[in-house]
């Protein structure tokens, strides 16, 4: 490329200009959306926090210093918010030795039939979520659910538990709800990554003489170790933006389901800032989102030091 | 010898048998649920209000949630101030454009980052690798402001023009798989006059038609299940709710009409099913490749 006459020099530089260009360009708007809708917004949303604002007009925030942050963490609602976030997120775990169990049973040698039971197990995910949770929330009903009904059918009237009203029954439910919905793509995930495991190891492990068990422990959970940390990293993340479920069954039940026991972060900043606005308003709401941020992040880099050390 | 043989094969009949018992348990759970609400979909609602249940509908078989909720123009329209159809098709054309256009504008910066050379490219790529840390719940409230701002809440824009820029994650994907291509081609291309522009979409993009199609499914699912932001960018504008928000706003608006929201989650249930049963393959993929893990 480089030894090239001197005139026809001065069009190739042209193109090489041209291909340049075209490739930013080409590159360029995804960078440009997040500007636009990512950076811009959470630079305004850092600025709220610190400001006192109760309708959607920029020009009537007033500076409130950290007064937000301040009467946040003196909220028992936030607080509470925070523990039943991290309630809620019991159904990562359960989703995930559930995910791997179920795996584990279509991996086994000799099964027939995998596709269709994958394909079964995958339904959830692909379920559109307000319809399971209107479903579940039925299920569960009082009066005239199907769960209660059948209770009642097997052990008496007196069987008949009240899901949607009552805390730990509520809590309950939603977690069951929240593992239907989550094992399917766990399974996916975990058969994919228990196939990719090197068969040859297992052959070596069996002449050595070591039993199904071991093979499991040194072998497969080795394998399917990166896997595992995905799935924890990524449910803790979205365990933490928990929102539709809870939303959904809470605005049923007294607004924020009984004892606000649906009421995760994201459903309190969405009522500081849209129930509730003129009571707290948006630098209300902005800076609870931050505190969220942070605890995401702190929580992420703790899981991801986990890791190393468990490496080393 | 014989005998030990024998047990063996008994122990691992044993073992099967247990196996496909466990995998049924786990079909039946996923299945009964939606049984449940199909059979009480075609129940008459006073039968579905009453407090015994049977699995089959004991006093006869009602399409009237289904004929309801079909109809464009019902007495449920006064209810919900929109109607299930039109609900349907907001939902469609809103995930749509975003998710087709996004796909096109993710794989050609994934294109360029994999194939092309440009000033910044690493930067470029760092910092939208970056940009899936930042949960999007920070800006949640900005946004809102940012959108009233411009005049765009109450209605779909929110929801649409922010996914026509791609996203930082279908770039990601995309610069994998087509780092993978060999380079001859593109230069072939190339030497054949065709622009950078022109290689991706004639050479690069026909020869990625499956990755195409699993990150568009994905893509699309996520649009269509999207709750939260139809929920506050929509408001009360009932002509673009989503078959998300109508639905959820049917169970308090259409109290207790059970056979008329049973038919609602069925109707909406069924077309990502049945795009589900037509295209796994892809979905499989697409989730194998999304975690980054394998593809």
């Amino acid at each position: 490329m480089k030894e090239i006459s001197a005139n026809p020099l001065v069009r190739i530089k042209r193109k090489k200009y041209r291909d340049a260009a075209s490739g930013l360009l080409m590159a360029l708007p995804p960078v440009i959306g997040f500007f636009l809708f990512g950076f811009i917004p959470q630079l305004v949303s850092l600025w709220l926090g610190f400001q006192e604002l109760h309708s959607f007009d920029f020009s009537q925030a007033q500076y409130a210093g950290f007064s937000n942050f301040v009467a946040i963490f003196k909220d028992p609602a936030f607080l509470k918010s925070i523990g039943n976030t991290f309630l809620y997120m019991i159904s990562t775990p359960v989703c995930i030795f559930l995910g791997m169990g179920i795996a584990l049973l279509l991996s086994a040698k000799g099964v027939k039939g995998k596709k269709f039971f994958r394909s079964v197990f995958f339904i959830p995910y692909v379920c559109s979520v307000v319809a399971t949770t209107v479903m579940w929330y039925w299920i569960f009903e009082k009066d005239f659910g199907i769960l209660n009904g059948i209770l009642a059918g097997l052990f008496g009237e007196s069987a008949r538990v009240n899901w949607l009203e009552e805390v730990w029954p509520f809590r309950t439910a939603l977690l069951i709800m929240l593992v239907w919905s989550g094992c399917g793509y766990n399974i996916i995930l975990y058969q994919s990554a228990i196939a990719a495991v090197d068969k040859n190891l297992y052959e070596a492990a069996e002449i050595d003489g070591a039993n199904a068990r071991q093979q499991f422990c040194h072998i497969t959970w080795a394998g399917i170790s990166p896997t595992t940390f995905y799935m924890v990293v990524m449910g803790v993340i979205k365990g933490f933006q928990a929102f539709t479920m809870h939303q959904i069954w809470g605005s049923q039940v007294g607004g924020g389901g009984p004892d606000q026991s649906a009421v995760t972060m994201v459903y309190y900043i969405y009522e500081k800032a849209w129930v509730t606005p003129f009571r707290y308003g948006m630098g209300y709401a902005s800076a609870a989102s931050w505190i969220l941020a942070v605890m995401i992040g702190v929580i992420t880099v703790i899981i991801f030091n986990l890791k190393k050390k468990e490496r080393a | 010898m014989k005998n030990k043989h024998k047990r063996c094969r008994s122990a691992r009949v044993g073992t099967l048998i247990l196996l496909y018992f466990l995998l049924a348990l786990v079909t039946l759970a996923v299945i009964v649920p939606f049984y449940l609400i199909f059979i009480s979909s075609i129940k008459h609602n006073y039968e579905i209000l009453s407090s015994t249940f049977y699995w089959w509908p004991k006093y006869g078989i009602s399409f009237e949630g289904y004929k309801k909720v079909v109809s464009a123009n019902s007495e449920l329209s006064l209810y919900i101030g929109t109607s299930i159809p039109l609900s349907f098709w907001n939902t469609v054309w809103q995930s749509v454009i975003p998710t087709l256009v996004g796909i096109f504008v993710s794989g050609a910066s994934g294109y360029a980052v994999a194939k092309l050379k440009f000033p910044c490219r690493g930067a470029i790529f760092s910092l939208l690798i970056a940009t899936m840390m930042i949960p999007g719940t920070i800006t949640l409230v900005s946004s809102y402001l940012l959108f009233d701002t411009v005049g765009w809440t109450n209605g779909p824009l929110p929801l649409i023009v922010p996914g026509l820029f791609g996203s930082a994650g279908n770039v990601f994907f995309m610069r994998q798989y087509f780092s993978g291509l060999p380079d001859e081609l593109t230069e072939a291309a190339k030497l054949d006059g065709l622009s950078n522009f022109g290689t991706y979409v004639r050479i690069a993009m026909p020869l990625s038609v499956p990755v195409f199609v699993s990150l568009s499914l994905l893509s699309f699912i996520g649009h269509y299940n999207a709750y939260l932001n139809p929920l506050i960018y929509l408001g009360d504008n009932t002509k673009y709710y989503t078959l998300q928000i109508t639905l959820k706003n049917m169970m308090s608006l259409y109290k207790n009409q059970w056979d008329v929201i049973l038919s609602t989650c069925i109707v909406s249930i069924l077309p990502l099913l049945v795009l589900y049963l037509f295209t796994q393959k892809f979905f499989i993929k697409g989730i194998s490749m999304s975690s980054g893990l394998k593809g």
